[in-house]
């Protein structure tokens, strides 16, 4: 149970895939200017991820340790083709606003790199729940970007006008710079907050 | 065939791939921290470019193109640079095990990496002929490389200084990255005022 737990505050916190692992920020960075956007992508990647994450564990006797590469790129890009058309056929508004971005996710660092460095080496169960964790700590650190991103850039939230005009949008956030440093600041954050929940995990003991 | 240096200025300075079009971070921002790890990591993302583009231009206009599979062209493109990248993890293994085992998972990440696709892509839509593209490619490649060497230098500078403890590592990277894309951005234009036709 330990272990389970373990797994999850990983993907949430200590790993996570954006702030700690620095996988994926390229196409994150591209998406986080609308909050809803963000959303709707990090829940998409996440799927992908838990589903490859459980058939890539279930196959990993199967595949020959020298062509293990080709064949984990073929079920993400089958898992990525599937999703976006059953996206295209029940939500198509939201395949209208992530549609471009759905077809890179096959070369979503985030979703190889659980691959190889999770999924092929634990069992089934774990694997589902790392890819839960990391879906979870990816799209909530990708929406509160966004948010921040928005915020500042346009002067809205989720689409709505918060501000009222009282502040000028600052256009610097809504490029990529403005990105990195959001995320750099929010790296810090978790980096500050597993620090100080680690040193009183350590007086309790 | 445009000229030399005009490819070599443009891919360095104005269409810098991490630091303009922020294609491939993952590599930059995860191996910059030691100059060494850097260089072998750009010397095999630069080879991988251009043996992708030799790759895929043929594949393109002889079987994608001709036989209206443009949809399937990420996944085609996707697959070819994974069977590339796992020959290269193999032939490095024979060669120079200690690369890998410095580099841990980023050679396998370039599997997924979208400044390779994006070169392969990219040089096929800006160029006429084989070997322009190949060339673009190329030229790519070594932008790539002097980005990543030129971060790995600030990466260097950045662990003399003394900065907040919570801004250690992780976010102090994310911040230069920021900086430099910043400073990149007055890069725009510049090489086809000076070295256009």
């Amino acid at each position: 149970m330990k272990r389970k737990m373990d797994i999850f505050l990983d993907g949430l916190l200590r790993q996570n895939p954006l702030l700690v692992l620095l996988l994926g920020v390229g196409p994150s960075l591209s998406v986080s200017t609308h909050a809803s956007d963000a959303l709707r992508m990090g829940l998409c990647v996440s799927f992908i991820l838990i589903i490859s994450n459980i058939m890539l564990s279930a196959l990993k006797r199967i595949i020959p340790q020298a062509v293990r590469i080709p064949c984990y790129v073929t079920v993400i890009a089958g898992m990525v083709t599937l999703q976006q058309m059953l996206l295209r056929a029940y939500l198509p508004g939201s395949y209208a606003s992530v549609g471009p971005y759905l077809s890179l996710t096959v070369i979503n660092c985030i979703i190889l790199g659980r691959a190889e460095a999770f999924a092929s080496r634990n069992s089934i169960a774990n694997s589902a729940l790392d890819g839960f964790s990391m879906g979870l700590g990816y799209t909530a650190i990708l929406t509160i970007t966004a948010m921040i991103r928005e915020l500042f850039g346009y002067g809205t939230l989720f689409g709505m006008d918060v501000t009222f005009g009282r502040i000028t949008p600052m256009s610097i956030f809504l490029m990529a710079p403005g990105g990195l440093f959001v995320l750099g600041c929010l790296a810090a954050l978790i980096k500050k907050i597993s620090a100080s929940a680690a040193e009183e995990g350590g007086q309790e003991k | 065939m445009r000229s030399l240096l005009w490819v070599i200025m443009s891919a360095v300075l104005a269409n810098n791939l991490v630091l303009v079009k922020f294609q491939g971070l993952t590599p930059f921002l995860g191996t910059t921290g030691r100059l060494r790890s850097a260089l072998h990591m750009s010397l095999i993302t630069w080879g991988l470019m251009t043996a992708g583009t030799a790759i895929t231009w043929p594949l393109q206009h002889f079987v994608i193109g001709p036989k209206g599979l443009d949809y399937m062209s990420v996944v085609i493109f996707a697959l070819v640079i994974a069977a590339l990248v796992q020959f290269m993890e193999r032939v490095i293994k024979s060669l120079k095990p200690g690369i890998l085992e410095e580099l841990g998972i980023y050679p396998v990440l370039l599997a997924a990496n979208s400044a390779v696709l994006g070169v392969c892509t990219d040089s096929m839509l800006a160029s006429t002929g084989y070997g322009d593209a190949v060339f673009t490619a190329f030229g790519a490649g070594l932008g790539f490389f002097i980005a990543m060497m030129m971060f790995a230098g600030i990466q260097e500078r950045i662990e003399d200084n003394d900065i907040p403890e919570s801004f250690r590592g992780v976010p102090a990277t994310l911040i230069a990255a920021a900086i430099v894309s910043l400073s990149f951005m007055g890069f725009y234009g510049i090489v086809d005022g000076i070295f256009g036709m």
